[in-house]
Parts: C-alpha cells; sequence; structure tokens
C-alpha cells in the first residue's frame, strides 16, 4: 500500500496585477512506496515545489485528493500532519534563536516534552554533526550548517514521511555530499520514505529509486533511473531530463 | 490535550526568545507606555486636576499602556514567523491556531503584568494615584488583556489575508480603538454613530467600570460583565475567523508567501 497517493491535483495561481490564470498543477497524480526516495524533475516552473507544496499540506489544490498514510489528508490534516516533515533548500528559520532552541522550539510544535525531547535533540544534534553549533544563533550559522539545522528539524518528529525541496540547493560540492549521504543514511536506516526535488541529475541518480518529470504542471513520465535512461537511450539522468524537456517543448 | 498545552508553550518560549534577544524592543516597549503616563500625568498637575479626574485620565494612560505592550505580543507571534520567513515550517507542523495565539498571549500577559505594576507605581509615586481595592483592579486588568488578545488576532487575520502589509492598518486600526473606548473621557460625549461604535469595544465597558470606582457614575449598569460579555463573542468570532484567514491563505498560496 503506498504510504503516499495524490491523484488529478489541479492547482491555478492568479496574478496579483493582472489577474490572468497560472496554471501550476494540471492534474498530476503519483504514488510513493514506503520505504523508497522519490524523485520530481522537471525544469523552472515546472511545478514541483507546487506539488510538494500540496501534498505536504501547505497549500490546497483546487482538485484532486491526497491520501497520506491511507487516510484522506485534505479533509483531516492533523491526523497525518504529525507524521510527516519538510525540508527545503535556502532554510529559514527564527533568526535570532540558536541551533538547540529552534529544535526546541520545533519540538514543542511537534508534541515532544521533557526528557523525550532533550533525547531525540541530542540525537538529531550527534546525526547531523552539529554540537560545535548548538548555542550559535540561526543568523550566525554558514548556509551549509543552516541546512543540516533543516534536516535535524525535519527529523525532529521522527518523520515518516520527509519532503526534500532542493537540498543541496546552493551548497559547497563537498557539502552537497556530505547532505546526500545524509539523506541516503535516513532512508536505509532509519526507514523514511523520501519525496525530494532536485535540479541536479547525479543527485537524482545517486539517491532516487524512481521519478516523475513534471512539465507545465502535468506528470510526463515516471520510472526508475534505470527505466528512464533505457526509455530515452540516454547515458545518464541529465541526457534524460534534456530530451525529456526538449520533447516536451515541441509539444506544446 | 498534552500535546495541545505543549504547543501553546512552544509559542510563550518563542516569544521569550525574541524577547530575550532584542533589548532595543524591550526597551521600546517599556519605553512608550512610560511616556504616556508622564505625559498625561504632566498634563494633569499642569491642568490641577483633581484626584479623581486625574485617576479618570491616569487609568487611561495604563489602559493604553498594557493594551499596546498585550496585542504586540499576540500580533508578533504571527510576524516572527514572517520576518524569518519561517512560517510553512510552523504550519507544516500539527498545531491547532488556538495554540499559536493564546501561548503569545500568556507571554503577553507576563509583559502586560510588569507593565502595569510598573505605571500604576509610577502613578502612584508621581502622581498620588491608587487603584482601587484587589477585585476591580484584577478585572480591568483582565479586560485590557482580553481586549489585546481580539486586537492581536486582528492582526492575525490581516497579515494571513493581506500579507505583512496589512501590518500598518491594523496598528493604526488599534489607535482608532483606543479613540472611541473614551481612554481619556467619558464616551458620553460622541454623538451618534460614535457613541455606538464605542460600545461594541469591550474596553470601553472596563474603562467605565473602573471609573465607577473614583466616583463617576456609571454609564452602564453591569459594566465588567458586559465588556466580558462582548469578549466572549469577540474571541469565538475572532478564533473562527483566524481559521477561515489561513484556509483562504492555504488556497491562494499566500502562506507560502509570507515564507518567501
Amino acid at each position: 500500500m503506498p504510504i503516499l497517493s495524490a491523484s488529478n491535483l489541479r492547482k491555478t495561481y492568479y496574478s496579483q496585477v493582472t489577474g490572468s490564470a497560472i496554471h501550476a498543477l494540471g492534474g498530476a497524480s503519483i504514488s510513493v512506496e514506503a520505504g523508497e526516495i522519490f524523485g520530481v524533475l522537471g525544469p523552472n516552473g515546472a511545478g514541483k515545489t507546487t506539488l510538494l507544496n500540496c501534498l505536504s499540506l501547505l497549500l490546497e489544490p483546487d482538485e484532486g485528493e491526497i491520501q497520506l498514510f491511507g487516510a484522506d489528508a485534505r479533509r483531516s490534516p492533523l491526523r497525518v500532519k504529525g507524521r510527516l516533515n519538510m525540508s527545503s533548500g535556502n532554510a529559514n528559520f527564527p533568526w535570532c534563536a540558536t541551533v538547540r532552541e529552534n529544535l526546541r522550539f520545533y519540538g514543542y510544535l511537534y508534541g515532544l516534552w521533557g526528557k523525550k525531547l532533550t533525547a531525540r535533540m541530542d540525537e538529531l544534534i550527534d546525526l547531523m554533526e552539529l554540537s560545535s553549533f548548538v548555542d550559535r544563533r540561526f543568523d550566525e550559522l554558514s548556509t551549509g550548517t543552516k541546512q543540516r539545522l533543516a534536516l535535524a528539524k525535519a527529523l525532529i518528529n521522527s518523520p515518516e514521511l520527509l519532503f526534500l525541496d532542493e537540498p543541496t540547493i546552493g551548497l559547497d560540492p563537498d557539502v552537497s555530499q556530505k547532505i546526500r549521504s545524509f539523506i541516503k543514511r535516513l532512508n536505509q536506516e532509519k526507514k523514511i520514505t523520501i519525496l525530494l526535488t532536485s535540479h541536479y541529475m547525479p543527485e537524482v541518480e545517486q539517491l532516487v529509486d524512481r521519478a516523475a518529470f513534471l512539465q507545465d504542471g502535468k506528470i510526463l513520465t515516471i520510472g526508475t533511473p534505470r527505466q528512464l535512461k533505457d526509455q530515452f537511450n540516454a547515458n545518464n539522468m541529465e541526457e534524460v531530463f534534456i530530451q525529456l524537456t526538449h520533447q516536451a517543448d515541441k509539444h506544446h | 490535550m498534552a500535546s495541545y498545552l505543549i504547543q501553546v508553550f512552544a509559542f510563550s518560549y518563542r516569544n521569550y526568545i525574541f524577547a530575550k534577544r532584542n533589548i532595543f524592543f524591550l526597551a521600546e516597549m517599556l519605553f512608550w507606555p512610560v511616556m504616556g503616563i508622564l505625559s498625561v500625568g504632566l498634563m494633569g498637575s499642569f491642568l490641577k486636576l483633581e484626584e479623581n479626574t486625574l485617576a479618570f485620565v491616569l487609568t487611561g494612560a495604563i489602559a493604553a499602556g498594557v493594551l499596546q505592550v498585550t496585542q504586540l505580543d499576540v500580533g508578533y507571534s504571527l510576524l516572527y514567523d514572517v520576518w524569518s520567513k519561517s512560517v510553512k515550517h510552523t504550519f507544516l507542523s500539527p498545531i491547532h491556531m488556538s495554540s499559536a495565539i493564546l501561548g503569545a498571549w500568556l507571554t503577553g500577559m507576563v509583559r502586560g503584568s510588569i507593565i502595569f505594576i510598573a505605571l500604576t507605581l509610577m502613578a502612584r509615586i508621581f502622581f498620588g494615584f491608587h487603584l482601587p481595592t484587589l477585585a476591580p483592579s484584577v478585572l480591568f486588568l483582565f479586560g485590557i488583556f482580553w481586549m489585546s488578545l481580539i486586537s492581536g488576532m486582528g492582526v492575525w487575520i490581516l497579515v494571513l489575508l493581506y500579507g505583512q502589509r496589512a501590518e500598518v492598518a491594523v496598528w493604526a486600526a488599534s489607535y482608532l480603538i483606543m479613540v472611541l473606548c473614551g481612554l481619556y473621557y467619558p464616551v458620553g460625549i460622541f454623538p451618534e454613530p460614535f457613541l455606538t461604535l464605542a460600545k461594541l469595544i469591550p474596553l470601553t465597558y472596563f474603562l467605565d467600570g473602573i471609573r465607577g470606582f473614583y466616583g463617576f457614575t456609571p454609564m452602564f449598569a453591569h459594566a465588567f460583565k458586559t465588556g466580558a460579555a462582548f469578549c466572549v463573542i469577540y474571541t469565538v468570532g475572532g478564533m473562527f475567523l483566524v481559521q477561515a484567514a489561513l484556509n483562504h491563505s492555504r488556497k491562494n498560496g499566500q502562506l507560502l508567501r509570507l515564507s518567501e
């Protein structure tokens, strides 16, 4: 049984200046099995972040169904929100709170308290190698450390489902590599199902079990990296990406 | 229930962190109410107001100071997230809207109590002001706190609907409320329709109630009870409207724009 399934998601924004419609999602459907890393790929403006925001219940789609952990998530969001979390690139948290205070605040939001919260925080500080920074304010951290804090915050409630929106965007290659190994470890050791967006195809190839390619708010194809490469007779995911983008542009 | 209380505490905790780290914010919060009480008290001395009339205007100055400080805490609870660009992380979690507002209100009440004590002491030392007995003083203070909660919920509703730019309008509205509720004069001097508007503001009744203890004939029978009844209605309505505003902001993407 899938941990997440969404069908026929549609979302239209309206320009605040002209009132013209922008179709961000045009009937997207995906299904993610428990324990897999699922990639959502596509060019800028394809609707990846909109899809993630709908699935994480931050954005209400105009149409469509979202099932999370077997429950109708749109109808009873509070039932499922405690079992998921999210981390996005260019992370932002209360700027004057320290690493420890930020983790404590978000722990409280998920109902954690006392020794249980302290133990969880210590575990995450250790896992994300944040022990040298615990008493530093958020605005004093480097981009890479902020990103590690974002991942720690995203794990505070021991989520079964984790949304990662461009988790390595703007990071140095060595830090990106470190974040990628964290992600892989989380999936393999903690059995967390992960849905991630990325523009960086080697990252996708390294991490995901399956990927969906999104263009103009519609899913063009879904498959494992191997299946996608075979389908497009490509050597790597970058070539798949380019071919799919050109193909979609021709249909436009 | 335990989770709900922890969530309420979370927002008190965050407001405390922000207050602790911003010494200028703390000073500013104390500065304006103190300036208010000094200005009004000195004006009263200059005009040679009788003791009870001076008490009339000083209760207004104390109410304004406490209201300002407490409502800032409630409104800032959302604005801290907006300024930190972390709105989505808060609303991703399984929180009830009421926990966010109540938590911030608790911190606001602690700060408001400190301001209330400080202003009352100052008014006593410099202008010979005395509070009436404990019960009406506590009712008066709680009335101001409740009014702050309602006013702070107004900030939430407008910011969720129209974004950060609505903030200025909210503070302007709170000053309008202060004018209409009769901070330094009885609302009986208002012509219609301003008198009717004044009667819709809970603080009008709490000010009328406390002034009864300084020898002024109350305009309203059961002023404290009427004020409290209005507060209950506005709090329930306000919570409903905040939730509706949140739902609307999730539909039109405003919630995410507040994170950018």
